[in-house]
């Protein structure tokens, strides 16, 4: 390259070097974003399927209130049987039922 | 292509060894901050964007390829955070605190001269500053300036030889009329 008296000039300009207290502050930060390590992909594995499997569980519990038991159906249409047969439940023993939601 | 110590420095980055941090660091601070020195002619902002890019450096350099050119990457980090700057909002250069920058030489009349070069540059649009800045002051090659910016290496040195020919005019400008540093703003 053929040398340049303007570019020589340019090369000669000189460098500002940041302040002591500066480069200090902003080595501590880049450290500590350096050294923090990322997250080990075995512990996100870790983390989605104990969250998957406690969605499952609270689906699963959540839908059991509403889930007809064919015991407890059948115990309470024999109980509303009895009732009518027994002279329309005036008073006593009468079950009211309320419907199942 | 990372040359020498740049590919130590790398190795120790990938590492995510701080002693790769403080390599680079060393080595290219105080040229990243002069450049975005001339580039904004704001020390405030320089440092702003010489955290801006060396943060990115602590977060980005496990992740960078062991041939990586340190240089260009630390340089294109920084002039495109300063882009960004400028177009948020136009940023008043101080020429009197870049002819500042011409302390170091020892005699006067030298002195003055980088002073006029750095008042030169200035004045300059931003796009011929920073050719003139990665090439004359950080000695890069146009085929690198290129990849930076993303031209080819011939637009670079026909832009690169028109903002030498305006550089040479403020300077003589500035020679016959005796200038004085006044407040410029980035165009």
């Amino acid at each position: 390259m053929i040398p340049d008296p303007l570019f020589e000039r340019l090369a000669r300009l000189p460098v500002a070097d940041p302040t002591p207290e500066f480069s200090a502050k902003l080595r501590a930060a880049a450290c500590a974003r350096l050294c923090a390590r990322p997250v080990h992909p075995a512990w996100a594995w870790l983390v989605a399927t104990w969250v998957a499997g406690y969605l499952g569980w609270a689906v699963h519990v959540s839908s059991s209130l509403y889930r007809l038991d064919p015991t407890t159906h059948g115990d309470r249409e024999r109980r509303i049987g009895a009732n009518a047969t027994s002279g329309g439940g005036s008073h006593g023993d009468s079950v009211v039922d309320y419907g199942t939601p | 292509m990372a040359h020498g110590p740049d590919e130590a420095a790398l190795t120790l980055l990938r590492r995510r060894d701080p002693r790769g941090f403080d390599l680079v660091y060393g080595a290219y601070a105080a040229r990243v901050r002069s450049f975005v020195l001339r580039l904004s002619g704001r020390a405030d902002v320089a440092d702003d964007l010489l955290q801006h890019t060396f943060l990115r450096l602590a977060e980005r350099g496990p992740d960078l390829r062991a041939d990586s050119d340190l240089r260009a990457w630390l340089f294109t980090v920084a002039r495109n955070a300063y882009l960004g700057q400028v177009r948020a909002q136009r940023v008043a250069v101080d020429a009197a605190a870049l002819e500042s920058l011409a302390s170091p030489a020892d005699d006067v009349e030298a002195r003055l001269a980088l002073g006029d070069v750095e008042h030169a540059l200035s004045r300059l649009r931003l796009e011929d500053r920073e050719l003139l800045l990665l090439v004359g002051v950080e000695g890069m090659e146009p085929v690198q300036v290129a990849a930076m910016l993303g031209v080819d290496a011939a637009t670079v040195r026909q832009r690169l030889a028109r903002a030498r020919s305006r550089l040479s005019c403020e300077l003589e400008r500035r020679s016959t009329s005796g200038d004085s540093p006044k407040k410029a703003t980035v165009q």
